[in-house]
């Protein structure tokens, strides 16, 4: 069997139209893997510090899993990463649909974009080669029509990825779409506005590990093993959807900018599933989580549901649908923007913004047809919208008490839609996401199941307390979480089938060993994938403190500090200001690193001389102290 | 007594319909005792409750909130649910 070891990829120059075709060796594969792997390895690379994100500088990167497009389970997945013009740091999202798997089908595994077009230009990937093409046609649609539009001009067997108006006009939480998916966060989507690049097209018919019937008879097995999951299969009817009973009933959900924890029944499962047509799937998914809903689009996730409903005070899902489409029609990250606008209208009602500010809108939680009037301002950047399409940096707008009341982390709005006041891994998750406040990076989701001892010490390598409110040994389940989920997204798998994220019986250090195995000959050992998990976490804290991250970033909202929860099972809960510093503490020596959350020298070293960067990250400290 | 059940996925699904209502002998009974009643009645979520291969009794993954506290299968057996209460059943996952 013959495998293909390396990475291809092409360097794309916007600026001068210059195309260089490489591939990534196998040595660096191998410590890395691909996508969100890789994806970091460039951006550490080629990124100098300090450059604006709308500085033609700043890298883009498409780069798809090592098992994307592949027999492989869920394999859909590929990253976008930048540096984001939203947190100033590291700027990455995932993504699924059909795009990655189309990428590798044209002959690639990582687009790398640098400069900038002096007009809008779309890039065509086909057959192993690139071509830049005008793309003036496309220019003021949005990210539907931008499809449509090239569909109709280059048939229906390409796959897009692209931006709304709001990525041409750098709406710093603009998204990048695919069919109706989203890289989200970060504003990657308006980082391609700021290149002039519209749209990526894929085009071609290669079958990554398909010729290999063991691998077919593998993956197979593996998807027959997933659907004997009671959660799959929940995922499977009804989606994400049916979270927000249990959580809300709980009082776990961040509800009118976290001044309270729980919302009404409007927004239930049932209330959801009602306005779904069917489910659908990504490439070579048999899950099939995603809600292809009855106005035409896809969605909402269940932290759309929130973020967009509970914390606007919004309720009904056939709006919660609608503001969901407007949002993806857009092109704008639902996550950052329920959590923008959620900031303002708290703002509004403290009287800290008014309406010399607003143009006259009257702000306030649960008023629909603002909401969607401001969706549509935030895209033109029109009047107070042109404010909030500044994310979190619209504080210098509103002055330095707004930052009091907003719920982000290192300048990234929060995603997780859960209040994590509650579970304190939870907390130290979004503390120390190196994209900034972000839930898919580590969130420990099993510590909500309280599972046996027996289960998580197997699982997690070390005891652990099952309270999931306590602090002590916290710091296990994160690092178990996102050492694991870096890996699948190194590899293109979905978060929802790595084990971890949903339940303990998904796809694990083993079975993505037999994978990568089957795919590129390679014999890993589950310590083996977690030194590669080790570089990936290790190489984006260096990304991050090249660009001034400290200790003092890794913290959380003032609020989640300040403010008792109000109400249901979770009233009174709070995070404490030492037991999370010591909390902090524990996370970073049990990552190896010293108490100011810096890799030790010796790893910095490695990973400079591995990677070669422009301008390299220098550390002093000694060895850290050891795990205590 | 008479205990409202609310079954959240995919256990609603295995009966049709979201809330049941579940009558026992006297004024309370343990958690199990009205699982027990609860798969008598609906013999059909006997499969989805329980723990299949991994072992007896109602799998881990479930939670049962009661009153203002949740409870874990493993813990049961020492709680108690009088007459005119709710208990509702649910899959806590946390999704994306």
């Amino acid at each position: 069997m013959a495998y293909r070891t390396d990475s291809p990829y092409a360097l794309i120059d916007l600026s001068t139209g210059e195309i260089r075709y490489d591939r990534t060796p196998e040595h660096i594969v191998r410590k890395f893997f691909s996508g969100r792997g890789l994806n970091m390895y460039y951006l550490y690379k080629y990124l100098k510090p300090g450059t604006d994100p709308f500085d033609p500088e700043n890298p883009l990167i498409f780069g798809t899993g090592l098992l994307t497009g592949t027999p492989s389970p869920s394999p859909s997945r590929m990253n976008v990463t930048f540096k984001s013009p939203e947190s100033g740091i590291l700027g990455d999202g995932n993504i699924g649909g059909h795009f990655g798997a189309r990428l590798r089908a044209a002959g690639f595994d990582r687009l790398i974009f640098l400069g900038r077009a002096e007009k809008p230009v779309f890039v065509l990937a086909e057959d192993g080669k690139l071509s830049i093409h005008d793309a003036s046609f496309l220019v003021g649609l949005n990210t539907q029509e931008k499809q449509e539009a090239l569909r109709e001009r280059l048939g229906t067997d390409i796959q897009v990825a692209t931006i709304g108006q709001s990525g041409e006009k750098l709406v710093r939480f603009a998204s990048v779409r695919t069919g109706l998916k989203a890289s989200a966060r970060c504003g990657g989507g308006a980082v391609m506005g700021s290149k002039n690049l519209l749209a990526v097209v894929a085009r071609g018919k290669q079958r990554p590990g398909f010729d290999n019937k063991d691998f077919v008879r593998v993956g197979m097995d593996h998807k027959q093993y997933l659907y004997t999951s009671k959660v799959i299969r929940v995922l499977g009817t009804v989606g994400t959807a049916f979270l927000y009973d249990t959580s809300n009933h709980l009082g776990a959900i961040r509800t009118h900018n976290s001044l309270l924890n729980f919302f009404d029944d409007t927004l239930n499962a049932e209330e959801i599933e009602a306005q779904t047509e069917k489910m659908v799937s990504c490439f070579g998914c048999s899950v099939h989580c995603r809600h292809k809903n009855k106005q035409g689009g896809e969605g909402p996730e269940y932290s759309t549901t929130v973020l967009i409903g509970a914390n606007l005070g919004i309720s009904g899902a056939d709006r919660i649908v609608t503001l969901n489409n407007i949002c993806n029609d857009l092109g704008l990250d639902t996550s950052s923007t329920g959590s923008i606008l959620a900031w303002a209208f708290e703002l509004y009602e403290r009287g800290i913004i008014d309406k010399e500010i607003t143009g006259g809108l009257e702000l306030r939680f649960g008023d629909f047809e603002l909401v969607k009037q401001l969706l549509y301002m935030i895209d033109r950047r029109e009047g107070f919208g042109n404010i909030l399409a500044e994310s979190t940096h619209a504080w210098r707008y509103f002055g330095k008490e707004s930052l009091d009341y907003l719920i982000a982390i290192k300048g990234l709005p929060q995603s997780d839609p859960h209040d994590v006041r509650y579970i304190k891994s939870f907390a130290l998750g979004i503390a120390v996401a190196s994209r900034g406040a972000d839930h898919l990076r580590n969130r420990p989701t099993l510590e909500i199941l309280e599972l046996p001892q027996e289960v998580t010490t197997r699982i997690y390598g070390a005891e652990t307390n099952p309270d999931m409110t306590a602090y002590d040994t916290k710091e296990y389940v994160v690092k178990f979480s996102e050492d694991i989920f870096a890996v699948g997204d190194a590899l293109g798998i979905c978060r929802f089938v790595t084990q971890g994220f949903n339940s303990p019986h998904m796809i694990d250090y083993e079975r993505f060993a037999e994978l990568i195995k089957l795919n590129s000959g390679w014999e890993y050992d589950p310590d083996q994938l977690r030194e590669v998990a080790a570089n990936i976490v290790n190489l984006e804290r260096m990304i991050n403190l090249r660009e001034g991250i400290s200790r003092a970033d890794d913290t959380l909202p003032k609020r989640y500090f300040d403010d008792p929860m109000p109400g249901r099972l979770t009233k009174g809960h709070r995070i404490d200001r030492e037991e999370f510093a010591k909390m902090l503490t524990r996370y970073y020596r049990l990552r190896g690193w010293s108490d100011e959350g810096i890799p030790p020298k010796q790893v910095v070293d490695e990973l400079n001389a591995l990677v070669q960067p422009e301008v390299p990250l220098e550390v002093e400290e000694p060895v850290p102290a050891a795990v205590g | 007594m008479r205990v409202t059940v609310r079954l959240g996925e995919p256990l609603w699904r295995a009966v049709g319909q979201r809330r049941v209502e579940i009558e026992a002998p006297g004024e309370r009974c343990t958690l199990p005792e009205l699982v027990q009643r609860l798969e008598a009645a609906y013999p059909q979520l006997r499969a989805e409750l329980s723990a299949g291969a991994a072992g007896d009794g109602v799998d881990y993954h479930f939670t049962f909130f009661l009153r203002d506290r949740m409870v874990k299968p493993a813990d049961m057996a020492a709680e108690h649910v009088a007459d005119g209460e709710e208990v509702m059943i649910v899959l806590p996952m946390a999704g994306g």
